[in-house]
């Protein structure tokens, strides 16, 4: 020894050592309990022991919450846990996280051990599994002829999808002889090709009860069927190995009666939907071509001599409406001219002078008078008016 | 039609059909012979679902025979 450590330290090189082994870390051991006791908190302590020794062993609250039953003193079990060190005692202890009786206890830990190896194997593959027919055409259904769960599948199956045909191919589903005859039915639904697809299916029981469908054969047997299998054994809690082998698993019989088969209701809508659909599609493409065809036509009926005589005559016309326009218009303003004229002539026009009142007064000569000098006392006057002469005769001037 | 269609078969020849119909290389011809086919199909397959009628048979021999084996 070189050099010298603590007890505590001796504890937790131990708790340290043991945590370190992947075997104390994950095991089953069997025993008779002794010494149970459970404290405020729920936790359960004890001890496991055979007729050699004695080990002992705590399950704290939240491993034994789910318990199927509860522990007491001189009970067979089977405990699952890892051991660890309790360093203030050291004390070394299992540590429980599942437990149940031993006589399950044997077949639960067979289950495990078989599950772990055909999983290693490759036997759950999730690859491997087969792609359940949407539409099938023939189901074998491999059970019990007599019992409930062949009975759920044939109703489910009435109701939902008639369209199938069912083969019930029976086998015993409980004892010894139940595995042989499951594995020769699904060997020979494969062989026949009787079907294109299986429900391997069994009603709910025991452990014990559903043991055959836990057995190497059959699972392999599952595996094995080139016809996808659907399984649906027992209650919603009950996993068998043929249900991690199956390409489908359902939780009862009933339920893989509905994933084997689709809606017969949902199909028919399907297949209406795809008559309208179809009939939607021709029609829309029979209107792209008929438009298609229209604008062709138009563009044709452009280019037709016909039209082109029609585009000159258009043209024709318009110039000769043009024409006609720019005539009157040149018209118009000549006229308007000739207006401006006439008016400013107007506007000079002597007569104009006399509408206002003015007159002119002539002599008998005929000239114009502008002043009284001009005019003697009884000389003859012409006073032009606006419509026509005044004779007068002058009696006197003035100025 | 074929004798031996199914309604999985039918019901995939008329997605094919659909989307052929709905891709715009089909020409009228082509699309009035897929709607011709279309029509068969779900002509076959509604009279398949409408005089369906669970048929249920119990092998019991043959399994038998085969047990003794």
């Amino acid at each position: 020894m070189d050099s010298i450590i603590s007890v505590s330290q001796l504890n937790s090189y131990i708790n340290f050592y043991l945590q370190e082994s992947p075997v104390l870390a994950d095991v089953y051991v069997t025993g008779e309990i002794s010494n149970f006791s459970s404290n405020s908190s729920g936790h359960f302590y004890f001890k496991l022991k055979d007729y050699k020794s004695v080990v002992s062993c705590v399950m704290f609250a939240g491993a034994n919450a789910n318990l199927s039953f509860y522990p007491e003193n001189g009970m067979k079990v089977l405990v699952h846990g890892k051991v660890s060190v309790y360093e203030t005692a050291g004390l070394y202890q299992i540590i429980v996280n599942e437990m149940i009786p031993a006589g399950v206890g044997q077949l639960f830990l067979k289950f495990e051990q078989l599950k772990k190896r055909l999983e290693a194997e490759g036997l759950f593959d999730v690859d491997h599994k087969k792609p359940i027919p949407s539409y099938p055409e023939r189901i074998a259904v491999v059970t019990s002829p007599t019992g409930a769960a062949v009975r759920d599948v044939i109703n489910r199956i009435k109701n939902r999808y008639p369209l199938v045909r069912l083969y019930i191919v029976p086998t015993l589903v409980q004892g010894d002889s139940a595995a042989p005859q499951i594995v020769k039915a699904l060997e020979y639904v494969n062989s026949e090709k009787l079907a294109d697809t299986i429900i391997l299916c069994r009603g709910g029981g025991s452990l014990e009860d559903l043991w055959p469908f836990n057995e190497e054969s059959v699972a392999r047997a599952v595996y094995e069927s080139d016809i996808p299998v659907v399984t649906g054994i027992g209650h919603e809690t009950d996993t068998t190995i043929a249900d991690f082998a199956a390409d489908l698993r359902a939780s009862t019989p009933t339920a893989a009666a509905e994933l084997s088969t689709p809606e017969v209701t949902a199909v028919f809508n399907q297949v209406q939907q795809a008559d309208e659909y179809l009939y939607s599609a021709v029609r829309k493409i029979i209107d792209d071509y008929g438009n298609h065809l229209n604008i062709q036509n138009n563009l044709l009926e452009y280019c037709s001599p016909l039209n082109k005589l029609n585009i000159m005559r258009d043209k024709l016309s318009s110039s000769e409406k043009t024409l006609k326009h720019l005539i009157s218009v040149g018209f118009n303003r000549t006229n308007a001219r000739l207006d401006s004229y006439i008016d400013r002539l107007q506007a000079l026009n002597p007569l104009d002078v006399f509408l206002r009142g003015y007159s002119i007064a002539r002599s008998s000569e005929g000239s114009i008078i502008k002043s009284v000098s001009s005019v003697k006392q009884g000389d003859n006057i012409s006073v032009q008016v606006s419509d026509g002469f005044i004779d007068c005769t002058a009696d006197s001037t003035r100025r | 039609m074929d004798k031996e269609l199914t309604l999985e078969i039918a019901m995939k020849q008329l997605d094919e059909i659909i989307s052929k119909m709905q891709s715009d290389e089909t020409d009228l011809e082509n699309s009035l012979k897929l709607y011709e086919e279309g029509a068969k199909l779900i002509a076959f397959c509604k009279e398949r679902i409408v005089n369906a009628e669970l048929k249920i048979k119990m092998i019991s021999d043959e399994a038998d025979d085969e047990n003794e084996v």
